[in-house]
């Protein structure tokens, strides 16, 4: 997967991506992969939290927040294991930018309503954005409730209408609110803690995305 | 026990593609019919409309049914917003400079290879890794034998004259005097031989590929 850009894109606030970004990216930092994590939302969050005790467990950052975010991934990237990018919550040129360099695009979905509505535009902006690009996306079910009825009826209704998702949800839990204190996530603050290994699943999964990516285009 | 709730969207990801389908399609259409009729004109002057893709907001289901009954009508010319997005073709382009930019660096350090001939040896192998990472990138992987083939052929016949100063100067670095000269000017010429075969190449697979049209990098997204 060296050399790799995954893309965290949802034309919603809220929906989850930092959390989502930043979880990943230390992860995969503890695991000697040394990604570089690129922050390509205005509002600064991955940088705020970096500059918080833990700083994000030393992962790479770069801050870039314009549309030519594609070229600064296009420099950096090569030079690390993995890159993460970090994109805005609305819909703007930056997203499109950082969607046309991703190998593959994970798009962060609460189960509520709106945010399925702005996932399909999301997915109409990734189909669409950049002619004749068409990296692999999958959605994610983030902040869900284990058990309710709502992510399982979301869960199921985007699987027949046609969506990708991963296996794995990101559940809802005050780990992540807990690490954001300290600059870090779950991996760092408790990595044998339940939230932990819920990233642990995603991220296998993302690497078995990129690794058969890889293979087919080899 | 389990409660009936009702579908959040009647969406489906096959009508996401069809609607972007006949977006990309309808923003075709006008760019052959400008280049038949004038060519710089109005692809120029048009008021910026915007991605008619976005124009539909009140159904996506709407959409693709119409799209499905009858083709977009031809009512704008190229989007300002398509044209300030990166195109496939220079996103390659961009990638394939970088590969080039890296595999002549490399090639810099293997020049420097104080051994007659070794040096050589470590530039092919370079020229076939780059063969190999650009042929990838525009989905036509080499076979190994294949890029060897083609290394030593664009080596041997397009760089004759490099590989002439590198016969010299592998020839002078076996006498001790101008060693540290005939190394200068191997690592030198390995560099600016390696990003001549690279750009010959990449120039080759964009015009199989059909990306006469690539921008660079930089013109590819103005920064307005």
């Amino acid at each position: 997967m060296s050399g790799s850009v995954v893309t965290i894109a949802s034309l919603k606030g809220g929906s989850g991506k930092t959390t989502l970004a930043t979880c990943l990216a230390v992860h995969w930092q503890l695991k000697g992969l040394t990604p570089l994590l690129v922050d390509a939302d205005p509002q600064r969050s991955v940088m705020r939290l970096a500059e918080r005790e833990l700083a994000l467990g030393g992962v790479d950052l770069l801050e870039q927040s314009d549309k030519s975010v594609w070229t600064a991934i296009k420099q950096h990237g090569p030079r690390h294991g993995v890159t993460i990018v970090d994109t805005p919550g609305f819909d703007s040129d930056i997203t499109v930018a950082a969607l046309a360099v991703a190998d593959l695009v994970l798009i962060p979905v609460k189960a509520s309503p709106l945010d399925v509505d702005r996932m399909m535009d999301t997915v109409k902006t990734l189909m669409s954005g950049v002619k004749g690009w068409a990296p692999t996306f999958r959605c994610v079910l983030t902040q869900t409730i284990r058990g309710s009825v709502i992510s399982r009826h979301i869960r199921t209704e985007l699987e027949e209408s046609g969506f990708p998702l991963l296996v794995n949800d990101m559940p809802n839990r005050v780990a992540y609110a807990e690490a954001g204190l300290y600059g870090g996530t779950p991996s760092l603050i408790a990595p044998d803690g339940a939230a932990a290994s819920d990233i642990i699943e995603i991220a296998n999964e993302a690497e078995a995305l990129l690794a058969t990516k890889k293979a087919l285009s080899a | 026990m389990s409660k009936r709730l009702p579908r959040t969207s009647r969406r489906t990801l096959d009508d996401l593609r069809k609607a972007a389908k006949s977006a990309l399609e309808a923003e075709d259409l006008p760019h052959r019919t400008a280049q038949s009729d004038e060519p710089a004109k109005s692809t120029e002057e048009e008021p910026a409309p915007l991605n008619p893709d976005r124009q539909e907001k009140p159904s996506r289901t709407r959409a693709a049914e119409h799209s499905a009954q009858a083709p977009l009508p031809v009512t704008v010319a190229a989007p300002f917003e398509t044209r300030s997005r990166p195109t496939r073709a220079a996103f390659r382009q961009a990638s394939g400079k970088l590969i080039v930019e890296r595999h002549a660096n490399l090639a810099t350090v293997a020049g420097l290879i104080p051994m007659p001939w070794v040096d050589l040896v470590a530039i092919s192998a370079i020229v076939d890794r780059m063969l190999r990472r650009l042929s990838r990138l525009y989905g036509q992987p080499l076979d190994g034998t294949r890029s060897k083939q083609l290394a030593t052929s664009m080596l041997t016949g397009m760089a004759a004259p490099g590989i002439a100063s590198f016969a010299t100067t592998g020839l002078m670095s076996m006498m001790p005097g101008p060693n540290l000269v005939a190394t200068a000017i191997t690592s030198i010429s390995a560099a600016v031989l390696v990003r001549i075969v690279g750009e010959v190449y990449l120039a080759h697979l964009a015009g199989l590929a059909g990306d006469t049209t690539a921008t660079s990098p930089n013109t590819a997204i103005p920064t307005v």
